[in-house]
């Protein structure tokens, strides 16, 4: 079935179209209103995208494959990123990581067989003060110990 | 000597620090915009803004003023303010704390600095995975707009202006600015070629001027205690290096954090005074001092600036720990001030290992447009694997220094340089920890990151 | 402009104000390694290669993006600079297959590895797989395990063909390049041009053809080049042909071409291949008993002349007709129109320019006095409005089309005037999607409108005009609501079309077989010359009016007397007819000749007994193939000169000589913009064939005329041309040895000139608006026949399919496709694919369905390559009123799905 946005979205989508000079400006905008409603970017998402926005599928999907926050496959009903990069690293990030990985039992870039979590490493997300740090969905979590790491992995599982 | 001040944080531990009444009450909100935009016109603010000697806080140093002074009007095109808020360079965490805890300090900075410039229109590039940073400008520019702050006649002045946060998607490489303005208009985000610069043809081709989220954020205050007042709080304030500034510290200290100081702290004092020394009180081992890309320090490295004519020769010789940060010193100090976001690594911490972490960064953030990144990132990110691994030989070592170091000043954008300059410095002050693991003695199953 | 003092490793030199540093250091053999640059499109910079050192600057620039200036003091070879140079290819080359740099030395990136010494395949263990080979489409070659990327693919594909093939995915290390549909280049919307490949620098895209021989012979550059011009579209590309063993093995654009300034289409570039087809005939033949039968030369000859001496001793000299080739060169026209007249005593000589631009010729004579295109190509890059009328050009002249899109992609107004959905409509400020046989009226209305809105360009009508208010007067019942009403497109678009037309200043229209192809063909290129002179859009550069002629030589054809009432120049008989019997020391006909359809008409009632047919497939492209076979079947005897047994040839001729193609010969092709180029030969005659002059002045002689046609070769007939051409006096082989000339060019010293008529015209200092009246067409559709069915041609296909049919341009498209809107479809029950049958009052045919919204419901559009299929079965009787060009845009005709029985 293609693929449409939700009245709402669709509202949203309208007046994003007044921020712009181009409507090749929206390409990252609506992707984004359409990943956050059909959770990943499938190809009938990105002939959606270049069909609304008079683009080519073709440039669409260089765009995709460009960020790492589209999703190119299907993913978990919740995203754990981890953020490894130096400073958290040096705070435990690869311990965050290790106790994540065990306590989900998947490996980084995996989906928990009941498709409840996705596990992920991410780059330096600005929280280099408060490391280790991840990120659930669209909330961070600071100042990890391993007891806040099982409390958070246990409510999301549990969610 | 610390200078603590509080012209940005004076909110941040406020109850509904971030709301407009708050800024109101108690940070002098929007009077300072108020009067720029019905009492100065534009060049006058512009040449105002030059007084204040902000170097640029993305992590360049270019003065904000001069960089105002490019935009030109065109017959035809519009001009466009853009904000850079795609903080994302390792090891910093400065920007993310103004949107969240004080952002209607940007969205006065914007309304003077696209007033400025002569723009209509402002984006703020937020880096997607900052959603909160994102709510609360959102928020803020919300609550500017009901009050008419915002909208086709700020505080009653003729200059409409409409300022819009605008999502990055996850790539590191849209903090440059060029890279920026492609993300922007919908593109892959890779760099451009300059010339032509932003302020020639930047965003939809039109003349632009890309500020960094905290240079903007400190334009109210600056303007308020008038630009050359406060270009002097800074101890640099001769070196054309103004102003209070934030610095960050994370990394093996005891408190981490962000602080609003006059610019021109040592590292000492920061490390020290504000962080309360190393973790485990472990000796100094290494000090990034403004975000990964600028190159590592070893505490007994030394300013150098033998010319007696310098303006730095007062400190040449001096310990890089006792030295005011600053755009020039940290030149001097074969290194850069980067973000002013200082990352502390303890004895006991694995350099070889922490190089590794940095060069699988650059490795999975390099855009791919030009050779040099594109293959220098992979074959970096292999070498050094490699010596850790146990694999490697000394011809690996020599390769990295030789692949970073043509790699270097030899790409389109700053990010090879970005990537080379950390490569160059751990393998210029670890040679011996390399040497160490490709002799085999020392073993990845024995490195850690972390200390006790 | 003063050259610039530079500095060049301590060196003093100069350089050219304007160019890059690159330019410079290659004019003066300085030359630093560049693998993403391609003087044909913007420097993007990305493979660092050319950095040089500029005194003063504290980082290396890139040679390629970085213009020269005054007093530059560069270093190009430092050891820092060769140092990075040689880490850059080893790291580019780490994973690279060796073995590709052996199998082609002469990629410039094997070529830098080796002057580097830097061996590829060095770190093969790196993070990128290797790659399968796409071997899918039948002309390109793609292995990405050879990418570099350097994207001058995706760069090349966007800027000079404007097709968007090649897409860049992923980012970093994992970046690749990959067709826009994701899978394979067959899949994708590619063209199949062929520029990815001529500018890739290591062989990841390659010709297919190269590919497989180098499998062969791991070497597999071309023994020798040859410069030549393209045989397909009147658009005037020059190509280098490689060839190796005698045989084509490819083709490539010539960079510095003045018309394809370095590109191609998919014809030129990769249809070479019917040069040595399997059906192609290389012996002369004569048919005995109903059977053709190899002879010899001469007895083929012998019995060629006998048959139109026959004709010439019984029935007069008028019944016998010869037809001139529009694929022959201009000297071989000229004597074919000269062998009818000297040789024959008759002026019934005409080509296929009957069927397509006679009335732009026609049209734009009358008005103007010259029957070619005003302007130049190179005035699409100098227009500020672009008005198309009735052309296709992205399909049918490629090169042209692409540089139009390129301007509209740019922002340029473009107005389309076409009854389908072409993909210039879809790039189209204003698509004007009129009823077909509606042109008059819409160019009318859209003069109304200029006037109305007082937008004519008082000074040039005033100066350059007569007959303005008489014109305005014939307007009056124009209105733009009137004719959107006939015309079947909206009132405010015909006005916003007029005031985009009028108001740019200048604009150029270009029109195609959609304005000439109607019984008021010539009356609508003279409402296109009306309009252009209302805005003063005539003389000025960017403007005018130009006729996209389809056929290689059908201008030079033309030009060359292939004309019943025209002399060599499209010189009317009268006022050359001195001259030309001086120079040929023979007389000049006077009775009036016929033009191919009277001919035809006249085989029919048994008036013309004997044809001449060069190059021409009467019996395939004319309208009405009925009434045809019946003319032609009428005929005594039926010489035909071609390359392979065309249709006419196979059912009514009687003696067949087996000529060259242009590969074979050489000669002079004229283009669309009356610009004169060369072709040559790039390898051997096949079999026994022989050039046409040959033919000509064998046949000549053998009738008794060879004193005539004493020639020693091409270039001695041309300059027979230029003596009885004046205004082409001045273009000589010599002159045009590397760039072409624009007649007029009277003299050894002229240039050529660009732009017609700039202060007069060959009609005086004024010429007249003409006056028109709106006959409409006689096929109307009705509930018997309730389409309309329009005909043309496609990309990948040319004409009769001749030759394209005789290459892989078969497996990128079908040549029998019938476009049928989807709702006409749904309603008929007719899917995509399904072959359809096609009647009109006139005939019948098969085809195969496209279900497409590029055609208006109602309406059909057919494409007529397809020898079997005959579309001109069902084409009708309709002939323009002065030139007689059929009309093969309009014809009322029923559809239906037919059992598939062919395949």
């Amino acid at each position: 079935m293609p693929f449409a946005l939700t009245p709402e979205r669709e509202r949203t989508f309208q007046e994003l179209l007044t921020r712009y000079p181009t409507k090749m400006a929206l390409t990252i905008p609506l992707l984004q209103l359409c990943q956050e409603q059909h959770g990943w970017i499938s190809e009938e998402v990105m002939l959606f995208v270049a069909e609304r926005l008079d683009l080519s599928a073709a440039h669409v999907k260089g765009v995709v494959t460009f960020y790492t926050l589209f999703n190119q496959h299907p993913v978990g009903k919740h995203q754990v990123w981890v953020c490894k990069t130096l400073p958290c690293a040096l705070r435990g990030a690869y311990d965050v990581l290790h106790q994540c990985e065990k306590k989900l039992g998947i490996k980084a870039g995996e989906t928990t067989s009941n498709g409840q979590i996705t596990l992920r490493t991410a780059e330096c997300l600005a929280s280099c003060a408060t490391a280790p740090m991840m990120q659930v969905d669209k909330e961070y979590f600071e100042d990890l110990t391993p007891e806040r790491v099982d409390e958070i992995l246990r409510r999301l599982q549990e969610s | 000597m610390l200078k603590p001040t509080e012209y940005l944080t004076c909110v941040y531990g406020l109850p509904s620090g971030h709301t407009l009444p708050v800024y109101e009450k108690h940070a002098y909100g929007y009077e300072t915009a108020r009067r720029v935009l019905t009492t100065m016109t534009a060049e006058q603010v512009v040449a105002e803004a030059k007084k204040a000697n902000i170097r640029g806080r993305g992590g360049a140093g270019f003065p904000m003023g001069i960089k105002w002074s490019f935009m030109r009007p065109h017959p035809t095109k519009p001009a466009y303010l853009i904000v850079n808020a795609d903080e994302g360079e390792p090891g910093t965490h400065k920007d993310r704390t103004i949107m969240e805890r004080n952002p209607h300090s940007i969205v006065e900075g914007c309304i003077i600095g696209a007033y400025a410039i002569g723009a209509h229109v402002g984006y703020i590039y937020v880096r997607d995975e900052l959603h909160l940073s994102k709510a609360r400008l959102n928020e803020a520019i919300a609550e500017a707009r009901a009050k008419g702050y915002l909208g086709p006649k700020p505080f009653g002045s003729s200059w409409s202006i409409e300022l819009y946060v605008h999502s990055g998607a996850g790539a590191y490489i849209c903090g440059e600015e060029t890279s920026l303005l492609n993300s922007l208009e919908g593109k892959r985000g890779e760099p451009r070629l300059k010339p032509p610069f932003p302020a020639q043809v930047g965003a939809f081709g039109c003349p632009s001027t890309v500020n960094n989220l905290e240079t903007m954020a400190i334009v109210p205050t600056a303007f308020r205690l008038g630009c050359e007042e406060f270009s002097k709080l800074s101890a640099l304030h001769n070196l054309d290096d103004g102003g209070v500034r934030l610095y960050g510290l994370n990394g093996h200290v005891k408190k981490p954090g962000v602080h609003e100081l006059a610019v021109g702290p040592t590292l000492r004092e920061l490390i020290y005074d504000l962080g309360g020394g190393v973790l485990g009180d472990r000796e100094l081992f290494a000090i990034i001092p403004g975000g990964s890309s600028t190159p590592v320090l070893r505490p007994t490295d030394t300013l150098s600036a033998p010319d007696p004519g310098s303006k730095l020769h007062a400190w040449h010789g001096k310990c890089v720990l006792d030295v005011p940060l600053g755009v020039d010193t940290m030149r001097a100090s074969g290194t850069m001030l980067g973000t002013c976001c200082v990352t502390v690594l303890a004895q006991g911490t694995d350099p070889v290992m922490a190089m590794l972490n940095l060069m699988q960064f650059y490795h999975h953030e390099s855009c791919g447009q030009c050779t040099p990144c594109r293959e220098g990132s992979g074959w970096l990110d292999r070498t050094v694997q490699k010596i850790f691994d146990g694999r490697g030989t000394m011809q690996d070592i020599d390769a990295l220094h030789e692949i970073a170091g043509n790699v270097m000043g030899n790409t389109i954008c700053a990010f090879g340089d970005g990537m080379a300059m950390p490569a160059l410095g751990f393998v210029k002050k670890f040679r011996k920890e390399l040497e160490a693991y490709v002799r085999g003695d020392t073993k990845k199953e024995n490195a850690r990151l972390t200390v006790t | 402009m003063m050259p610039l003092k530079i500095t060049i490793n301590g060196t003093g030199a100069e350089a050219v104000p304007g160019s890059t540093i690159l330019d410079t250091l290659k004019a003066l053999g300085l030359e630093v390694p560049n693998l993403c640059h391609d003087k044909r499109l913007e420097p993007a910079s990305v493979c660092r290669l050319c950095e040089v050192l500029i005194d003063g600057v504290g980082r290396p620039v890139c040679a390629c993006s970085t213009p020269v200036q005054a007093g530059m003091s560069l270093w190009t070879t430092t050891p820092a600079l060769e140092g990075f140079r040689r880490t850059m290819l080893m790291l580019l080359s780490g994973n690279y297959p060796p073995e590709a740099v052996e199998q082609h030395p002469d990629k410039p990136f094997h070529r830098v590895l080796r002057a580097y010494g830097v061996a590829a395949g060095s770190a093969l263990d790196a993070d990128h797989s290797p790659t399968v080979p796409d071997t899918t489409h039948p002309y390109i070659h793609v292995d990405m395990s050879r990418c570099i990327r350097c994207y001058r693919c995706v760069r090349i594909c966007e800027t000079l063909q404007g097709q968007f093939v090649w897409k860049i995915q992923n980012r970093g290390t994992a970046t690749v390049v990959v067709p826009d549909s994701g899978s394979t280049l067959l899949e994708s919307s590619c063209v199949s041009c062929g520029a990815c490949v001529d500018t890739c620098p290591t062989g990841a895209l390659e010709d297919a053809a190269l590919a497989a021989i180098g499998k062969a012979s791991r070497a597999i550059e071309p023994d020798v080049w040859v410069r030549t011009t393209c045989p397909y579209c009147g658009t005037g590309c020059e190509m280098n042909v490689g060839v190796r063993d005698d045989k084509v093995v490819v083709s490539r654009p010539v960079l510095d071409a003045p018309v394809s300034k370095g590109h191609l289409c998919v014809k030129g570039r990769y249809g070479t291949a019917f040069i040595d087809a399997a059906e192609r005939i290389t012996s002369p033949m004569v048919r005995r008993k109903g059977t053709w039968v190899t002879v010899s030369w001469d007895d083929a000859i012998t019995a060629a002349a006998e048959a139109l001496t026959k004709a010439i001793k019984t029935t007069g000299p008028d019944s016998v007709g010869v037809l001139g080739s529009s694929r022959a060169t201009n000297e071989e026209s000229y004597l074919a129109a000269k062998f009818a007249r000297v040789v024959v005593g008759t002026n019934n000589v005409d080509c296929c320019a009957r069927v397509c631009h006679g009335p732009s010729a026609a049209g734009l004579g009358i008005v103007f006095g010259t029957g070619a295109a005003t302007n130049s190509f190179d005035d699409i890059e100098r227009t500020h409005a672009i008005l198309l009328v009735g052309t296709n050009p992205t399909e049918n002249h490629p090169i042209v089309g692409n540089r139009i899109r390129q301007r509209a992609l740019a922002g340029v107004p473009l107005i389309v005037v076409d009854p389908r959905r072409t993909e210039v409509a879809r790039l189209a400020t204003v698509h004007l999607m009129l009823r077909p046989g509606t042109n008059v009226p819409l160019l009318c209305a859209l003069a109304k409108s200029i006037i109305d809105n007082d937008l004519v360009d008082h000074a040039f009508v005033a100066s350059r005009t007569t007959d303005f208010n008489a014109y305005k007067a014939s307007l009056a019942q124009w209105t733009p609501e009137h004719a959107a009403n006939i015309c079947g497109v909206s009132a405010e678009d015909i006005r916003r079309a007029a005031r985009i037309y009028a108001t740019a200043r200048p604009a150029m229209a270009l029109n195609g077989l959609g304005l000439t192809e109607h019984i008021q063909g010539t009356d609508g290129v003279m409402a296109l010359a009306n309009l252009a002179m209302l805005t003063g859009n005539v003389g000025v550069p960017g403007g005018g009016v130009n006729p996209l002629r389809g056929q290689n030589n059908v201008q030079g054809t033309a030009n060359m007397g292939c004309e019943p009432a025209r002399l060599t120049g499209y010189q009317k008989i009268n006022a050359a007819k001195t001259l030309h019997e001086q120079v040929w020391g023979a007389p000049v006909p006077t009775s009036p000749g016929l033009t191919l359809m009277t001919m035809l008409d006249a085989a029919a009632a048994g008036q013309l007994k004997s044809m001449l047919m060069i190059g021409y497939d009467v019996y395939l492209s004319s309208p009405n193939a009925h009434a045809t076979a019946k003319a032609l079947g009428n005929l005594d005897s039926l010489v035909v000169c071609d390359l392979f047994m065309t249709a006419s040839a196979q059912c009514f001729g009687t003696v067949f000589l087996p000529v060259q193609s242009s590969f074979e010969k050489d000669g002079t092709f004229m283009n669309a913009e009356r610009r004169i180029q060369r072709i040559r030969r790039a390898v051997r005659p096949r079999g026994s064939s022989k050039s046409d002059w040959e033919i000509l002045c064998l046949l000549a002689s053998k009738m008794g005329a060879g004193r005539h046609f004493a020639y020693q070769d091409a270039e001695a007939i041309w300059n027979e041309v230029r003596a009885v051409w004046p205004v082409a006096a001045g273009i000589s082989w010599p002159r045009i040895e590397n760039a072409g000339l624009q007649w007029p060019c009277p003299t050894d010293d002229h240039p050529g000139t660009e732009v017609l008529h700039s202060s007069s015209f060959p009609v005086g200092v004024r010429a007249a608006f003409q006056r028109l009246e709106f006959h409409p067409s006689g096929e109307q559709s009705s509930a018997e026949f309730p389409f309309i069915l329009n005909t043309g041609r496609t990309l990948f296909h040319f004409n009769a399919a001749t030759m394209t049919g005789r290459t892989r341009n078969a497996e990128l498209e079908r040549d029998d496709l019938v476009q049928i809107h989807p709702g006409d479809a749904s309603r008929l029950g007719i899917r995509d694919g399904d072959q359809v049958s096609i009647e009109s009052r006139h005939g019948q045919f098969r085809g195969t369905a496209t279900v497409t919204d590029t055609v208006r419901k109602g309406e059909l559009f057919s494409v007529f390559h397809n020898v079997a299929a005959l579309v001109n079965n069902a084409t009708g009787t309709g002939r323009d009123s002065n030139t007689h060009t059929p009309e093969y845009k309009v014809t009322a005709v029923r559809i239906a799905r037919a059992p598939a029985q062919r395949t």
